[in-house]
């Protein structure tokens, strides 16, 4: 595992270009675009504010940047540097930009959700869609980029509009049985569309693409309801994380429940692996002389005996939006595994064998988990909580890396390079990336690091 | 008696002789005892008999007796009379028979008295024990009713207990219902809140939308420098009606892909779960048919369908084709058929499983013994097998980070550090207990060797007197010719613990000691003086020192049953109990643990690099 240089970052705008080739990231006014095998910067451009949101067309040919105080997107493209693209949102203002999946639109969200602009760089047109909902998740395209799903408020009811996004055609127009709409997605096959309701209910609605409703679920009443949904890449499971703690597998024939995965504190099964990362002591004469003051201490994981207890955080009761609920899910790209996060016991990601049905591995961290995610191509998981160390997880077992570097080096969020072969690591003011070998040589390692721990 | 006599007054001296006389019939021998006895009372008679009849009133009280006795029935205490003028006179036989009878009965009552005394007491007893009985009983009675008396109230009491949870309950479910209600009741008021402030709200935005975007925001604009072509190199379309069609037929298409994938895949499983059907079916068939061939004699009911089966089987084989049209009747046979042999296949396991039961109950057979028998020395050998792979990892490992720890830079080495880093560990852990051990080993050597030094110390000793004495024999036997014979058996004798002529053959062994440790014992204090530390020479060494303690045992079981004589026996002791004491405490343990510590030096050469 190598790592590169860390460069400036702000606001943790750093996103690989959906092919892989190019690694653009936001240092203030200023978007620099580097290609990710040598790091060498390609293309710098100057915006004209501090950039708050930056997007990769599909395409991977044009950069958006959205400064949302200013209302202005700006546009670049790589292959022709000198071209360049502003949009002014003007008194409207200006909350979300996103591309369309052809990359030859961009819908920004005015101020108040007022409405969406649809903006395209082919023609003049613009097009206007009233009464966006503002909500967790208002939006969603179709993984093939045909459609666009959006969540709208009319008259005090929910109303999902389906667009072609060819020629942003309104194809179905319905209401939906919820009483306040909080996220809409596609299936990854884009047939089904998954309607969760607010918190305060339990309600999960699937419609198909042709507006029926295809069924309802509701696990159960008078409490707090759907935290987090998740469809497998196969599309054939939908999971639903609750406030309950509990995150319920549905299945796509009948839209049953399949199972529920419960989080408890206290692990008892013996088939569950339990690793958790444990800090290592300085070393003595023994190894190398011991590592210098200013870096954390380096950790590594240990399996621990079942039965186990997690630790636990207790829920403020009295606030809203409560640390307790499964917050976090992610599939694995080949579907076998689902990690999950329960928000009151935030060290602790939990991994799921979707084959059997049941709990695979605990890994506890030493710090609550930021993030999580998946590699692109393997089932591997990248988790990071905050601290100078990015966890990598496998079925062959798991290790902790510490981020070399001077300073600490506190991994917010990562993400991943399309091929699974890099991983950038983000933090407050800075971004590096972490090279992983190849396929073999890695399994290998982290065979060898895991047999150990 | 005598004294009784001599009381007697002289008036009553008939009466007493009469007593005396009547002391000699054998039947009142015990009323004789009984008025011995009783003196006293005999007094008190006597003296109501003084009182009753004196001399003056002899005839009167006869008379009276007369009376009475006739009245009584017995008989008349004077003669018949003849004549009545004649003057009655008193039958003395008759007195007496009457007296005699009197006495009886008067026997007969006291023993009747007594008796009836006895029962009296009897009967009192008894009524003592059943009254303590009675009011023992009654008090368990009252225990058991104050008792009864408490748990009824605890019962009602836990009944009260058991009414207020109800209530408790009921309030409570009252409780919940009520704050379900009450929750619905501020949902609904919330959602109604929300409805009103939502409209506002949507008024405000309406609002707004006019002030904002009906006034012709010149800022709101975009700025491109040229526009570019589509990704798809298209030009945009018109939205017209045809579009929309065509958009609806592509949705519906892909809406039929989507349903089409799925039906060919459940198609697929489908198919799959048949292929799985019929093989288990076949499979069942052929598992269950040769058996039935056996139970057709008992025949079992369960046999006779799985015949009717066997004969159906073959046409539904034949019909399989079928199976793929999935049809209703088709499905149905099979799950029948299915449902049929999985029928037969449970009794069949259920009777196994009873066969198994019953063989259990009879016992362990001698084959199960022998099989746990070979499971255990299989496991054990499987567990050496494993041990030894075990070990023969731990080396390649070792060697390999060997190698790796010489080869890799300092890079790599600092990633793979911590894991190196507890493999040494390991490894040092593992030497520092192989170190650990063989200083116990090295330890135990030692104390081995001092022992046999001491040991050695007193065999020189013995062996100088010895040399002492020989030469002093030597000495005199150049002065003196004649006494050198004697001396010498004598001398051998005191070794040997025997002259005995006849054992000598017997003793020729044991004498072979004393030369053995004369000419041993200096070689090895040399030996232990020089080369303490080397393992081979200790060795030796020992063996040497075994063989001689050996050969002592022998000696000691040789002589024992032939050690006769008393004179000869001290000197043997002296000699025995050396070898003897020696042997079981040090020698034994010393054979063993020098054997030990040879292989135990050997294991350390092969461990040494």
């Amino acid at each position: 595992m190598n790592f590169s240089e860390v460069f400036k970052l702000t606001s943790q705008l750093c996103k690989f270009s959906p092919d892989g080739k190019y690694l653009a990231s936001c240092a203030q006014y200023r978007l620099v675009v580097r290609e990710v095998r040598s790091l060498q910067v390609l293309q710098l451009f100057t915006c004209l504010d501090q950039v708050q949101h930056l997007e990769w067309s599909a395409d991977s040919l044009f950069i958006l940047c959205a400064m949302y105080k200013r209302g202005l997107v700006q546009v670049w493209s790589l292959e022709q540097p000198e071209w360049h693209c502003r949009i002014d949102e003007g008194s409207a203002g200006l909350v979300a930009s996103c591309w369309s999946p052809d990359g030859r639109h961009i819908l920004n969200t005015t101020e108040f959700h007022l409405r969406i602009t649809v903006w395209s760089l082919c023609t003049k047109s613009v097009s206007y869609i009233k009464y966006p909902k503002a909500c967790q998740q208002g939006i969603s395209f179709s993984r093939d980029g045909r459609y666009l799903a959006l969540a709208e408020r009319r008259d005090c009811k929910d109303y999902v509009s389906i667009f072609v996004c060819s020629d942003w055609q309104l194809l179905r127009h319905f209401d939906t049985d919820t009483q306040d709409l909080a996220g809409i997605e596609w299936a990854p096959n884009g047939c089904v569309l998954a309607v969760w309701d607010t918190c305060l209910e339990y309600k999960v609605l699937l419609y198909s693409l042709d507006g029926r409703q295809l069924a309802a679920y509701c696990a159960y009443e008078w409490s707090l309801g759907v935290k987090s949904v998740a469809w497998s890449p196969s599309s054939q499971f939908l999971a639903v994380g609750s406030y309950d703690g509990k995150v319920r597998i549905l299945n796509h024939v009948t839209w049953k429940m399949l199972t529920e995965f419960a989080h408890p504190a206290a692990i008892s099964d013996p088939r569950v692996v339990v690793y958790k990362e444990a800090e290592k002591s300085p070393r003595g004469a023994l190894g190398r002389p011991a590592c210098p003051s200013f870096r954390a201490a380096e950790s590594k994981y240990e399996i621990a005996a079942v039965p186990v207890s997690l630790q636990t955080l207790k829920p403020a009761a009295d606030r809203a939006n409560p640390k307790i609920g499964v917050g976090l899910l992610a599939f694995s790209p080949d579907s076998y595994f689902l990690a999950t996060r329960n928000d009151n016991v935030p060290n602790a990601v939990w991994v799921w064998d979707m084959q059997k049905l049941r709990l695979f591995v605990v890994l506890e961290q030493l710090g609550p988990v930021r993030s999580f995610q998946w590699d692109p191509q393997r089932p591997r998981l990248a988790i990071c909580s905050g601290g100078s160390k990015v966890y990598l997880w496998s079925p062959a077992g798991c290790v902790s890396v510490q981020v070399p570097g001077e300073g600490d080096f506190q991994v917010l969020s990562l993400c991943w390079h399309v091929t699974g072969a890099s991983l950038a690591l983000l933090s407050k003011d800075h971004f590096c990336l972490c090279f992983l070998e190849t396929e073999d040589e890695a399994d290998g390692a982290i065979g060898q690091l895991g047999a150990h721990t | 008696m005598g004294d009784w006599m001599t009381v007697t007054d002289p008036e009553s001296k008939n009466i007493s002789q009469y007593t005396s006389e009547t002391k000699m019939s054998p039947s009142s021998l015990y009323l004789q005892k009984v008025l011995c006895s009783s003196i006293p009372l005999s007094k008190n008679v006597h003296s109501f008999f003084s009182a009753f009849c004196t001399e003056e009133n002899i005839e009167q009280s006869i008379s009276y007796l007369d009376q009475e006795l006739t009245t009584f029935g017995f008989p008349s205490l004077y003669e018949e009379s003849k004549g009545k003028e004649t003057k009655r006179e008193l039958n003395i036989v008759a007195v007496l028979n009457c007296m005699n009878e009197l006495l009886i009965r008067q026997r007969k009552n006291l023993l009747a008295q007594e008796n009836v005394e006895t029962q009296n007491l009897k009967l009192g007893s008894d009524m003592d024990h059943l009254q303590s009985c009675y009011a023992k009983l009654k008090e368990q009675l009252e225990t058991s009713r104050r008792e009864m008396i408490g748990l009824q109230e605890r019962d009602r009491q836990l009944q009260c207990k058991n009414r207020n949870l109800h209530q408790l309950l009921k309030n409570e479910k009252d409780e919940v219902q009520k704050l379900q209600n009450i929750i619905a009741s501020r949902a609904t008021q919330y959602n109604h809140d929300m409805k009103r402030k939502e409209r506002e709200y949507n008024k405000l935005k309406e609002r707004l939308h006019q002030l904002v975007m009906n006034k012709k925001d010149k800022r709101i604009a975009m700025e491109v420098l040229n526009y570019v072509g589509r990704a798809d190199g298209k030009r945009g379309s018109w939205r017209t009606d045809k579009s929309e069609a065509r958009n609806e037929d592509e949705m519906y298409k892909i809406l039929l892909n989507d349903y089409e994938y799925r039906q060919k895949q459940i198609l697929m499983e489908n198919a799959e779960l048949k292929k799985v059907l019929q093989q288990m079916k076949k499979e069942m068939i052929s598992l269950l048919s040769p058996q039935k061939q056996k139970p057709i004699e008992k025949a079992d009911d369960s046999t006779g369908t799985g015949i009717s089966d066997v004969e159906e089987d073959p046409g539904e084989l034949s019909r399989e084709s079928i199976w793929d049209l999935s049809c209703e009747t088709v499905r149905e046979q099979l799950t029948n058929s299915i449902r049929k042999q999985w029928r037969i296949l449970k009794s069949h396991v259920e009777k196994l499983d009873n066969q198994v039961s019953k063989v259990h109950l009879e016992g362990f057979n001698d084959e199960d013994v022998i099989s746990r028998q070979d499971h255990e020395e299989e496991t054990e050998k499987l567990e050496l097998e494993i041990q030894q792979c075990k070990e023969m990892i731990k080396t390649q490992q070792q060697l390999l980070q060997q190698q790796l720890a010489t080869t890799c830079d300092d890079d790599t080495t600092s990633l793979l550090q911590d894991c190196y880093l507890l493999e040494e560990k390991e490894r040092l852990k593992e030497e520092w207990s192989l170190f650990k051990e063989q200083k116990k080993n090295f330890e135990k050597e030692r104390r081995s060797f001092t022992e046999a030094a001491i040991r050695l110390g007193l065999e020189r000793k013995a062996f100088e007197e010895e040399r002492a004495s020989w030469l002093k024999q030597q000495f005199l036997n150049m002065t003196t010719f004649d006494h050198q014979n004697s001396e010498n058996v004598r001398l051998f004798s005191a070794f040997s613990g025997s002259s005995d002529r006849d054992n000598l053959t017997v003793h020729s062994r044991p004498r072979q000691k004393p030369y053995r440790v004369s000419n041993g014992s200096p070689i090895c204090t040399s030996k232990l003086t020089k080369s303490l530390p080397a393992s081979p020479s200790t060795s030796d060494f020992c063996q040497t020192r075994s063989c001689v303690s050996e050969h002592s045992s022998i000696s000691v079981l040789n002589m024992t049953p032939e050690e006769t004589r008393p004179n000869q026996v001290g000197g043997e002791c002296a000699n025995q109990k050396w070898s003897v004491a020696s042997r079981p405490a040090s020698q034994d343990g010393c054979c063993s643990e020098c054997s030990w510590t040879s292989t135990n030096s050997h294991v350390e050469k092969d461990g040494l690099p």
